[in-house]
Protein backbone atom coordinates (compact mmCIF):
# COMPACT_ATOMS: atom_id res chain seq x y z
CA UNK A 1 0.00 0.00 0.00
CA UNK A 2 1.80 3.39 -1.26
CA UNK A 3 1.39 5.13 2.19
CA UNK A 4 3.97 7.92 1.41
CA UNK A 5 2.70 9.11 -1.83
CA UNK A 6 -0.43 9.88 0.24
CA UNK A 7 0.89 11.16 3.12
CA UNK A 8 3.30 13.70 0.93
CA UNK A 9 0.30 14.57 -1.61
CA UNK A 10 -2.12 15.27 1.09
CA UNK A 11 0.77 17.31 3.47
CA UNK A 12 1.17 19.32 0.26
CA UNK A 13 -2.20 19.80 -0.84
CA UNK A 14 -3.58 20.55 3.04
CA UNK A 15 -0.57 23.18 3.21
CA UNK A 16 -1.43 24.93 -0.30
CA UNK A 17 -5.30 25.25 1.53
CA UNK A 18 -4.33 26.77 4.21
CA UNK A 19 -2.07 29.34 2.09
CA UNK A 20 -4.73 29.90 -0.35
CA UNK A 21 -7.27 29.77 2.54
CA UNK A 22 -5.40 33.00 4.14
CA UNK A 23 -4.60 34.81 1.13
CA UNK A 24 -7.97 34.65 -0.54
CA UNK A 25 -9.99 35.31 2.79
CA UNK A 26 -8.42 38.66 2.63
CA UNK A 27 -10.69 39.42 -0.37
CA UNK A 28 -14.01 37.92 1.31
CA UNK A 29 -13.27 40.37 3.80
CA UNK A 30 -13.18 43.52 1.19
CA UNK A 31 -16.52 42.33 -0.24
CA UNK A 32 -18.11 42.35 3.31
CA UNK A 33 -16.40 45.66 3.58
CA UNK A 34 -13.88 44.38 6.26
CA UNK A 35 -10.88 44.61 6.92
CA UNK A 36 -8.77 41.63 8.09
CA UNK A 37 -7.83 43.29 11.25
CA UNK A 38 -11.79 43.87 11.69
CA UNK A 39 -12.69 40.12 11.00
CA UNK A 40 -9.88 39.28 13.65
CA UNK A 41 -11.32 41.77 16.18
CA UNK A 42 -14.90 40.16 15.59
CA UNK A 43 -13.42 36.91 16.41
CA UNK A 44 -11.50 37.89 19.39
CA UNK A 45 -14.22 39.25 20.72
CA UNK A 46 -16.26 36.01 20.31
CA UNK A 47 -13.39 34.22 22.23
CA UNK A 48 -13.66 36.17 25.10
CA UNK A 49 -17.74 35.67 25.36
CA UNK A 50 -17.68 32.37 24.80
CA UNK A 51 -15.85 29.27 25.28
CA UNK A 52 -12.57 29.32 24.05
CA UNK A 53 -12.99 25.18 22.45
CA UNK A 54 -15.77 26.71 20.11
CA UNK A 55 -13.95 27.44 17.30
CA UNK A 56 -16.47 26.51 14.71
CA UNK A 57 -18.83 28.28 16.35
CA UNK A 58 -16.50 31.35 16.45
CA UNK A 59 -15.90 30.76 12.56
CA UNK A 60 -19.80 29.73 11.86
CA UNK A 61 -20.54 33.48 13.75
CA UNK A 62 -18.12 35.21 11.85
CA UNK A 63 -19.84 34.12 8.86
CA UNK A 64 -23.02 34.95 9.25
CA UNK A 65 -22.06 38.25 10.19
CA UNK A 66 -20.27 38.94 7.39
CA UNK A 67 -22.94 37.56 5.25
CA UNK A 68 -25.02 40.23 7.17
CA UNK A 69 -22.58 42.87 6.99
CA UNK A 70 -22.14 42.42 3.09
CA UNK A 71 -25.96 42.44 2.65
CA UNK A 72 -26.46 39.19 1.45
CA UNK A 73 -24.83 40.95 -1.74
CA UNK A 74 -23.76 38.22 -4.99
CA UNK A 75 -20.26 39.50 -4.91
CA UNK A 76 -19.60 38.12 -1.73
CA UNK A 77 -21.25 35.07 -2.20
CA UNK A 78 -19.00 34.74 -5.18
CA UNK A 79 -15.58 35.28 -3.42
CA UNK A 80 -16.73 32.98 -0.98
CA UNK A 81 -17.12 29.86 -3.41
CA UNK A 82 -14.12 30.62 -4.87
CA UNK A 83 -12.53 30.48 -1.21
CA UNK A 84 -14.57 27.20 -0.85
CA UNK A 85 -13.22 26.27 -4.59
CA UNK A 86 -10.11 26.18 -3.20
CA UNK A 87 -10.63 23.45 -0.03
CA UNK A 88 -11.57 21.41 -2.62
CA UNK A 89 -9.03 19.92 -4.07
CA UNK A 90 -8.10 18.33 -0.37
CA UNK A 91 -11.44 16.72 0.22
CA UNK A 92 -11.33 15.60 -3.88
CA UNK A 93 -8.16 13.58 -2.96
CA UNK A 94 -9.44 12.22 0.59
CA UNK A 95 -12.10 10.52 -1.71
CA UNK A 96 -10.18 9.49 -4.81
CA UNK A 97 -7.34 8.03 -2.16
CA UNK A 98 -10.32 5.61 -0.62
CA UNK A 99 -11.76 4.89 -4.32
CA UNK A 100 -7.86 4.13 -5.69
CA UNK A 101 -7.45 1.98 -2.08
CA UNK A 102 -10.69 0.31 -2.92
CA UNK A 103 -9.93 -0.16 -6.32
CA UNK A 104 -6.07 -1.22 -5.54
CA UNK A 105 -4.98 0.87 -8.63
CA UNK A 106 -1.95 2.37 -6.49
CA UNK A 107 -0.43 3.58 -9.56
CA UNK A 108 -2.73 6.32 -9.93
CA UNK A 109 -2.10 7.91 -6.40
CA UNK A 110 1.02 10.36 -7.87
CA UNK A 111 -1.05 11.36 -10.69
CA UNK A 112 -4.31 11.96 -8.56
CA UNK A 113 -2.39 14.35 -6.22
CA UNK A 114 -0.64 16.11 -9.14
CA UNK A 115 -4.53 16.11 -11.11
CA UNK A 116 -5.49 17.89 -7.44
CA UNK A 117 -2.70 20.23 -7.43
CA UNK A 118 -3.56 21.54 -11.11
CA UNK A 119 -6.87 21.66 -10.10
CA UNK A 120 -6.44 23.60 -6.44
CA UNK A 121 -3.95 26.28 -8.55
CA UNK A 122 -6.94 27.02 -11.08
CA UNK A 123 -9.60 27.46 -8.83
CA UNK A 124 -6.26 29.66 -6.66
CA UNK A 125 -5.84 31.89 -9.86
CA UNK A 126 -9.83 32.19 -10.48
CA UNK A 127 -9.80 33.08 -6.80
CA UNK A 128 -7.07 35.80 -7.21
CA UNK A 129 -8.48 37.38 -10.30
CA UNK A 130 -12.29 37.86 -8.92
CA UNK A 131 -10.22 39.06 -5.48
CA UNK A 132 -8.06 41.52 -7.90
CA UNK A 133 -11.33 42.99 -9.37
CA UNK A 134 -13.11 43.41 -5.36
CA UNK A 135 -10.04 44.75 -4.83
CA UNK A 136 -10.53 47.61 -7.44
CA UNK A 137 -14.35 48.03 -6.92
CA UNK A 138 -13.73 48.57 -3.18
CA UNK A 139 -10.73 50.88 -3.43
CA UNK A 140 -12.40 53.82 -2.80
CA UNK A 141 -15.09 52.43 0.26
CA UNK A 142 -12.16 52.25 2.71
CA UNK A 143 -11.02 55.43 1.94
CA UNK A 144 -14.96 56.93 2.25
CA UNK A 145 -16.91 57.45 5.38
CA UNK A 146 -18.94 55.04 4.61
CA UNK A 147 -16.64 51.73 5.71
CA UNK A 148 -17.18 51.33 9.59
CA UNK A 149 -14.41 49.36 11.34
CA UNK A 150 -15.75 47.02 13.90
CA UNK A 151 -15.41 48.32 16.83
CA UNK A 152 -16.87 46.03 19.64
CA UNK A 153 -19.97 47.00 21.45
CA UNK A 154 -20.54 46.44 25.34
CA UNK A 155 -22.48 43.60 26.19
CA UNK A 156 -25.96 44.71 26.55
CA UNK A 157 -25.93 46.21 22.80
CA UNK A 158 -24.35 43.09 21.75
CA UNK A 159 -26.95 40.65 22.90
CA UNK A 160 -30.02 43.20 20.71
CA UNK A 161 -27.83 43.14 17.89
CA UNK A 162 -26.51 39.57 17.80
CA UNK A 163 -30.16 37.90 18.11
CA UNK A 164 -32.70 39.58 15.79
CA UNK A 165 -35.92 38.17 15.48
CA UNK A 166 -36.09 38.12 12.10
CA UNK A 167 -32.81 37.79 10.41
CA UNK A 168 -34.11 38.96 6.80
CA UNK A 169 -35.41 42.47 8.17
CA UNK A 170 -33.27 43.88 10.31
CA UNK A 171 -29.54 43.83 8.56
CA UNK A 172 -26.32 45.97 10.01
CA UNK A 173 -25.45 46.52 6.37
CA UNK A 174 -21.83 48.24 6.08
CA UNK A 175 -20.72 46.78 2.99
CA UNK A 176 -19.23 48.23 -0.25
CA UNK A 177 -21.38 46.33 -3.14
CA UNK A 178 -25.17 46.66 -3.47
CA UNK A 179 -27.36 44.44 -0.72
CA UNK A 180 -30.02 42.37 -2.15
CA UNK A 181 -33.90 42.45 -1.95
CA UNK A 182 -34.48 39.95 1.39
CA UNK A 183 -36.14 37.17 -1.03
CA UNK A 184 -32.86 37.12 -3.04
CA UNK A 185 -30.97 37.14 0.10
CA UNK A 186 -32.65 34.13 1.16
CA UNK A 187 -32.33 32.33 -1.99
CA UNK A 188 -28.58 32.76 -1.49
CA UNK A 189 -28.22 31.90 1.51
CA UNK A 190 -30.14 28.53 1.32
CA UNK A 191 -28.63 27.32 -2.35
CA UNK A 192 -25.44 27.74 0.08
CA UNK A 193 -26.88 25.45 2.49
CA UNK A 194 -27.90 22.97 0.42
CA UNK A 195 -25.05 22.73 -2.01
CA UNK A 196 -23.00 21.85 1.46
CA UNK A 197 -26.10 19.03 1.93
CA UNK A 198 -25.43 17.96 -1.71
CA UNK A 199 -21.78 17.50 -1.24
CA UNK A 200 -22.18 15.53 1.57
CA UNK A 201 -24.76 13.18 0.47
CA UNK A 202 -22.66 12.50 -3.10
CA UNK A 203 -19.13 11.37 -0.27
CA UNK A 204 -21.48 9.31 0.91
CA UNK A 205 -22.70 7.48 -2.10
CA UNK A 206 -19.02 7.87 -3.20
CA UNK A 207 -18.60 5.52 0.02
CA UNK A 208 -21.49 3.13 -0.68
CA UNK A 209 -20.30 2.54 -4.16
CA UNK A 210 -16.56 1.77 -3.18
CA UNK A 211 -17.16 -1.61 -1.82
CA UNK A 212 -19.04 -2.66 -5.30
CA UNK A 213 -16.19 -0.91 -6.82
CA UNK A 214 -13.70 -3.44 -4.89
CA UNK A 215 -15.53 -5.86 -5.69
CA UNK A 216 -15.19 -5.54 -9.37
CA UNK A 217 -11.89 -4.79 -9.21
CA UNK A 218 -10.55 -7.22 -6.58
CA UNK A 219 -11.59 -10.37 -8.55
CA UNK A 220 -8.67 -9.40 -11.40
CA UNK A 221 -6.20 -8.08 -8.44
CA UNK A 222 -6.20 -11.45 -6.97
CA UNK A 223 -4.31 -12.91 -9.41
CA UNK A 224 -1.07 -10.73 -8.58
CA UNK A 225 -1.86 -11.98 -4.81
CA UNK A 226 -1.91 -15.45 -5.54
CA UNK A 227 1.48 -14.85 -7.54
CA UNK A 228 3.19 -13.25 -4.68
CA UNK A 229 2.48 -16.13 -2.27
CA UNK A 230 5.56 -17.88 -3.73
CA UNK A 231 7.71 -14.82 -2.08
CA UNK A 232 6.65 -16.36 1.15
CA UNK A 233 6.99 -19.80 0.67
CA UNK A 234 10.77 -19.50 -1.41
CA UNK A 235 10.40 -23.33 -2.74
CA UNK A 236 6.72 -22.71 -3.98
CA UNK A 237 6.56 -22.01 -7.57
CA UNK A 238 3.41 -21.10 -9.56
CA UNK A 239 4.60 -23.89 -12.27
CA UNK A 240 4.14 -27.24 -13.41
CA UNK A 241 5.23 -29.70 -10.73
CA UNK A 242 8.09 -32.67 -12.04
CA UNK A 243 6.46 -35.93 -11.29
CA UNK A 244 4.11 -37.34 -13.95
CA UNK A 245 1.44 -37.86 -11.37
CA UNK A 246 1.91 -34.10 -9.99
CA UNK A 247 2.05 -33.23 -13.37
CA UNK A 248 -1.21 -34.76 -14.52
CA UNK A 249 -3.18 -33.17 -11.11
CA UNK A 250 -1.12 -29.78 -11.75
CA UNK A 251 -3.09 -29.69 -15.32
CA UNK A 252 -6.26 -30.93 -14.18
CA UNK A 253 -6.72 -28.32 -11.27
CA UNK A 254 -5.23 -25.45 -14.06
CA UNK A 255 -8.41 -26.77 -16.42
CA UNK A 256 -11.03 -26.27 -13.58
CA UNK A 257 -9.91 -22.75 -13.22
CA UNK A 258 -7.55 -23.33 -9.79
CA UNK A 259 -4.19 -21.65 -9.75
CA UNK A 260 -2.13 -24.43 -8.58
CA UNK A 261 1.27 -24.13 -6.90
CA UNK A 262 3.91 -26.44 -6.73
CA UNK A 263 5.09 -26.44 -3.17
CA UNK A 264 6.91 -28.92 -2.02
CA UNK A 265 8.84 -27.21 0.25
CA UNK A 266 6.08 -25.50 2.30
CA UNK A 267 4.12 -29.13 2.30
CA UNK A 268 7.53 -30.74 3.44
CA UNK A 269 7.40 -28.50 5.93
CA UNK A 270 3.90 -28.99 7.01
CA UNK A 271 4.74 -32.72 6.88
CA UNK A 272 8.46 -33.05 8.71
CA UNK A 273 9.67 -36.65 8.51
CA UNK A 274 7.67 -37.41 5.61
CA UNK A 275 10.04 -37.18 2.35
CA UNK A 276 7.44 -35.66 -0.77
CA UNK A 277 9.20 -36.24 -4.27
CA UNK A 278 6.51 -33.40 -5.24
CA UNK A 279 2.96 -32.07 -4.04
CA UNK A 280 1.14 -29.48 -5.26
CA UNK A 281 -1.27 -27.04 -3.11
CA UNK A 282 -4.54 -24.85 -3.55
CA UNK A 283 -5.61 -22.93 -1.30
CA UNK A 284 -8.79 -20.46 -3.00
CA UNK A 285 -12.46 -19.45 -1.34
CA UNK A 286 -11.73 -21.94 1.12
CA UNK A 287 -11.00 -24.79 -0.27
CA UNK A 288 -7.84 -26.19 0.88
CA UNK A 289 -6.52 -29.10 -1.58
CA UNK A 290 -3.10 -30.59 -1.54
CA UNK A 291 -1.47 -33.46 -3.85
CA UNK A 292 1.53 -35.37 -2.05
CA UNK A 293 3.68 -37.84 -4.02
CA UNK A 294 5.03 -39.79 -1.45
CA UNK A 295 8.77 -42.34 -2.08
CA UNK A 296 7.54 -44.91 0.78
CA UNK A 297 4.23 -46.83 0.45
CA UNK A 298 4.34 -47.03 4.46
CA UNK A 299 4.70 -43.82 5.03
CA UNK A 300 2.26 -42.85 2.66
CA UNK A 301 -0.36 -45.20 4.62
CA UNK A 302 0.27 -43.62 8.22
CA UNK A 303 0.07 -40.09 6.58
CA UNK A 304 -3.22 -40.89 5.18
CA UNK A 305 -4.30 -41.93 8.69
CA UNK A 306 -3.16 -39.38 10.31
CA UNK A 307 -4.95 -36.98 7.89
CA UNK A 308 -8.10 -39.21 8.16
CA UNK A 309 -8.47 -38.90 11.65
CA UNK A 310 -7.36 -34.82 12.00
CA UNK A 311 -10.32 -34.47 9.45
CA UNK A 312 -12.59 -36.33 11.58
CA UNK A 313 -11.95 -34.86 15.18
CA UNK A 314 -12.51 -31.23 13.23
CA UNK A 315 -16.09 -32.49 12.43
CA UNK A 316 -16.66 -35.24 15.28
CA UNK A 317 -19.18 -33.62 17.27
CA UNK A 318 -21.48 -32.67 14.52
CA UNK A 319 -22.14 -36.58 13.38
CA UNK A 320 -20.52 -36.85 9.98
CA UNK A 321 -21.69 -38.79 7.08
CA UNK A 322 -18.45 -40.71 6.42
CA UNK A 323 -17.91 -42.35 3.15
CA UNK A 324 -15.25 -45.53 2.85
CA UNK A 325 -14.36 -46.93 0.16
CA UNK A 326 -11.00 -48.86 -1.09
CA UNK A 327 -10.53 -50.27 -5.16
CA UNK A 328 -7.64 -50.94 -7.15
CA UNK A 329 -4.76 -49.51 -5.18
CA UNK A 330 -6.16 -46.77 -3.39
CA UNK A 331 -7.96 -45.76 -0.40
CA UNK A 332 -10.78 -43.27 0.39
CA UNK A 333 -12.28 -41.36 2.91
CA UNK A 334 -14.82 -38.76 3.03
CA UNK A 335 -16.95 -37.19 5.45
CA UNK A 336 -19.81 -35.16 4.53
CA UNK A 337 -21.37 -32.32 7.48
CA UNK A 338 -23.48 -29.77 7.04
CA UNK A 339 -20.58 -27.32 7.08
CA UNK A 340 -17.79 -28.51 5.00
CA UNK A 341 -16.79 -31.80 3.22
CA UNK A 342 -13.69 -33.38 3.61
CA UNK A 343 -11.92 -36.00 1.72
CA UNK A 344 -8.20 -38.02 2.19
CA UNK A 345 -7.43 -40.54 -0.83
CA UNK A 346 -4.32 -42.43 -0.64
CA UNK A 347 -3.42 -44.39 -4.53
CA UNK A 348 -0.21 -45.84 -3.60
CA UNK A 349 2.36 -42.91 -3.20
CA UNK A 350 0.09 -40.38 -4.02
CA UNK A 351 -2.67 -38.79 -1.18
CA UNK A 352 -5.34 -36.07 -2.36
CA UNK A 353 -6.21 -34.47 0.82
CA UNK A 354 -8.84 -31.97 0.41
CA UNK A 355 -11.28 -29.57 3.05
CA UNK A 356 -13.89 -27.64 1.39
CA UNK A 357 -16.88 -25.71 2.30
CA UNK A 358 -20.18 -27.32 2.03
CA UNK A 359 -21.00 -25.16 -1.24
CA UNK A 360 -18.28 -26.97 -3.25
CA UNK A 361 -19.29 -30.55 -1.92
CA UNK A 362 -21.05 -31.74 -5.35
CA UNK A 363 -18.25 -30.36 -7.64
CA UNK A 364 -15.97 -32.00 -5.29
CA UNK A 365 -18.07 -35.25 -5.50
CA UNK A 366 -17.91 -35.51 -8.95
CA UNK A 367 -14.16 -34.38 -9.42
CA UNK A 368 -13.69 -37.32 -7.00
CA UNK A 369 -15.29 -39.84 -9.22
CA UNK A 370 -13.61 -37.91 -13.08
CA UNK A 371 -10.07 -39.06 -11.49
CA UNK A 372 -11.47 -42.65 -10.83
CA UNK A 373 -12.79 -42.56 -6.86
CA UNK A 374 -15.89 -42.53 -5.63
CA UNK A 375 -17.63 -44.78 -7.66
CA UNK A 376 -21.36 -44.42 -5.79
CA UNK A 377 -21.32 -40.57 -6.64
CA UNK B 1 -33.43 -17.56 32.24
CA UNK B 2 -30.68 -15.43 30.86
CA UNK B 3 -31.33 -11.64 31.22
CA UNK B 4 -27.95 -10.61 28.80
CA UNK B 5 -29.77 -10.62 25.52
CA UNK B 6 -32.56 -8.92 26.92
CA UNK B 7 -30.95 -5.99 28.45
CA UNK B 8 -28.26 -5.43 25.51
CA UNK B 9 -31.41 -5.56 23.27
CA UNK B 10 -33.08 -2.96 25.11
CA UNK B 11 -29.99 -0.50 25.60
CA UNK B 12 -29.22 -0.70 21.62
CA UNK B 13 -33.36 -0.14 20.86
CA UNK B 14 -33.17 2.79 22.93
CA UNK B 15 -30.26 4.45 21.75
CA UNK B 16 -32.28 3.49 18.24
CA UNK B 17 -35.04 5.10 19.45
CA UNK B 18 -33.16 8.65 20.11
CA UNK B 19 -31.49 7.92 16.95
CA UNK B 20 -34.42 7.69 14.93
CA UNK B 21 -35.76 10.78 16.14
CA UNK B 22 -32.73 12.67 14.83
CA UNK B 23 -32.64 10.77 11.58
CA UNK B 24 -35.98 11.07 11.01
CA UNK B 25 -36.99 14.59 12.39
CA UNK B 26 -37.05 16.02 8.84
CA UNK B 27 -39.89 13.71 7.66
CA UNK B 28 -42.21 15.19 10.29
CA UNK B 29 -41.27 18.47 8.94
CA UNK B 30 -42.32 17.23 5.54
CA UNK B 31 -45.66 16.92 7.19
CA UNK B 32 -46.31 20.10 8.40
CA UNK B 33 -44.61 21.63 5.15
CA UNK B 34 -46.89 19.74 2.96
CA UNK B 35 -49.64 21.81 4.83
CA UNK B 36 -47.73 24.83 3.99
CA UNK B 37 -46.47 25.47 7.31
CA UNK B 38 -43.07 25.99 8.43
CA UNK B 39 -41.57 25.29 11.79
CA UNK B 40 -42.18 29.27 12.51
CA UNK B 41 -45.54 28.99 11.28
CA UNK B 42 -46.71 25.88 13.26
CA UNK B 43 -44.48 27.33 16.66
CA UNK B 44 -46.82 30.56 16.13
CA UNK B 45 -50.01 28.53 16.03
CA UNK B 46 -49.08 26.75 19.17
CA UNK B 47 -48.39 29.25 20.90
CA UNK B 48 -51.57 31.05 20.08
CA UNK B 49 -53.78 27.99 20.67
CA UNK B 50 -51.81 26.22 24.04
CA UNK B 51 -52.55 22.10 24.13
CA UNK B 52 -53.65 22.04 20.72
CA UNK B 53 -53.47 18.75 19.31
CA UNK B 54 -51.30 19.71 15.80
CA UNK B 55 -52.28 16.86 13.08
CA UNK B 56 -55.88 17.29 13.19
CA UNK B 57 -55.40 20.56 12.57
CA UNK B 58 -52.59 20.59 9.52
CA UNK B 59 -54.79 18.06 8.04
CA UNK B 60 -57.83 20.60 8.13
CA UNK B 61 -55.60 23.37 6.63
CA UNK B 62 -53.22 21.10 4.42
CA UNK B 63 -53.83 21.28 0.87
CA UNK B 64 -52.42 18.68 0.34
CA UNK B 65 -53.96 16.11 3.14
CA UNK B 66 -53.23 12.72 1.89
CA UNK B 67 -49.38 13.88 1.98
CA UNK B 68 -48.97 15.07 5.33
CA UNK B 69 -51.02 12.26 6.77
CA UNK B 70 -48.69 9.67 4.99
CA UNK B 71 -45.44 12.25 5.99
CA UNK B 72 -46.86 12.25 9.52
CA UNK B 73 -47.71 8.14 9.73
CA UNK B 74 -44.60 7.56 8.28
CA UNK B 75 -42.62 9.62 10.45
CA UNK B 76 -44.71 7.59 13.66
CA UNK B 77 -44.11 4.73 12.28
CA UNK B 78 -40.24 4.66 11.92
CA UNK B 79 -39.88 5.93 15.18
CA UNK B 80 -41.58 3.25 16.19
CA UNK B 81 -39.76 0.50 15.08
CA UNK B 82 -37.01 0.64 17.97
CA UNK B 83 -39.74 0.09 20.14
CA UNK B 84 -41.14 -2.61 18.75
CA UNK B 85 -37.71 -3.69 18.93
CA UNK B 86 -37.82 -3.37 22.99
CA UNK B 87 -41.25 -5.43 22.84
CA UNK B 88 -39.58 -8.10 20.94
CA UNK B 89 -36.76 -8.47 23.28
CA UNK B 90 -39.06 -9.68 25.56
CA UNK B 91 -39.26 -12.87 24.21
CA UNK B 92 -35.63 -13.22 24.03
CA UNK B 93 -35.52 -14.06 28.11
CA UNK B 94 -37.89 -16.91 27.27
CA UNK B 95 -36.30 -17.82 23.53
CA UNK B 96 -32.59 -16.63 23.45
CA UNK B 97 -32.25 -18.76 19.87
CA UNK B 98 -34.74 -15.51 18.86
CA UNK B 99 -31.49 -13.35 18.85
CA UNK B 100 -31.06 -13.87 15.47
CA UNK B 101 -34.07 -11.86 14.75
CA UNK B 102 -33.35 -8.96 17.03
CA UNK B 103 -30.01 -9.11 15.18
CA UNK B 104 -31.35 -8.76 11.69
CA UNK B 105 -34.09 -5.99 13.32
CA UNK B 106 -30.94 -4.16 14.53
CA UNK B 107 -29.44 -4.44 11.59
CA UNK B 108 -32.33 -3.50 9.49
CA UNK B 109 -32.78 -0.32 11.76
CA UNK B 110 -28.83 1.05 11.46
CA UNK B 111 -29.30 1.28 7.75
CA UNK B 112 -32.06 2.19 7.27
CA UNK B 113 -31.57 5.40 9.66
CA UNK B 114 -28.42 6.15 8.00
CA UNK B 115 -30.36 6.11 4.73
CA UNK B 116 -32.94 8.33 5.76
CA UNK B 117 -30.51 10.62 6.65
CA UNK B 118 -28.63 11.33 3.92
CA UNK B 119 -32.11 11.33 1.91
CA UNK B 120 -33.11 13.83 4.00
CA UNK B 121 -29.99 15.93 3.54
CA UNK B 122 -30.78 15.69 -0.46
CA UNK B 123 -35.24 15.97 -0.36
CA UNK B 124 -36.05 18.41 2.84
CA UNK B 125 -34.83 21.71 1.08
CA UNK B 126 -36.79 21.37 -2.19
CA UNK B 127 -39.86 19.86 -0.90
CA UNK B 128 -39.96 22.30 1.73
CA UNK B 129 -39.51 25.25 -0.26
CA UNK B 130 -41.90 23.59 -3.16
CA UNK B 131 -44.79 23.34 -0.57
CA UNK B 132 -44.37 26.63 1.35
CA UNK B 133 -43.08 29.02 -0.86
CA UNK B 134 -40.25 29.71 1.71
CA UNK B 135 -36.63 28.71 2.41
CA UNK B 136 -37.03 27.79 6.07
Amino acid sequence: MPGEPVLISLFVLFALSILSDKLLSRYLYMSAGLKPVDAQMYLWTRTEDNHMHRNRDRHDQLWAWMERRSGYAKEFYTMSRYCSLTNLPIKLYFVGVMVIFATRLYQYTWALGAAMLVLWAIFTLLGFRYGKYIQAETADFFDSSRYKPYRPKRESEEEEADTPEEPYEEIPYAGPFEAAEPEVAQRRRFRRGYTQKLFVVAVVLVFLVLPMLSSKFLPSSSTPETTTQPSEFPSAQPTSAGTPEAQAMYDRLDQEGFHPLNAVGQLSDTYPGIILSDGILVEEEGLHLEYLVLTQESQAKDLAQGLQHQLYELVAARDPDITEESGEGYTLYTQETEGDYGVVVRDGTNILYVYCPQYDTTWMKWFLNDLGYLSDY
Amino acid sequence: MDITLFVINTVICAIFWLLSRLCCVWIGRLSEASAGQTLRDVEAHLSQAPGEKLFPWLMDISPRPRLTALFHYLFRGLTSLPLLGMVFGVTLLFVPAWEVYARYLINTMFVLYMALFVLGLALFDPLHYRWTGKYR
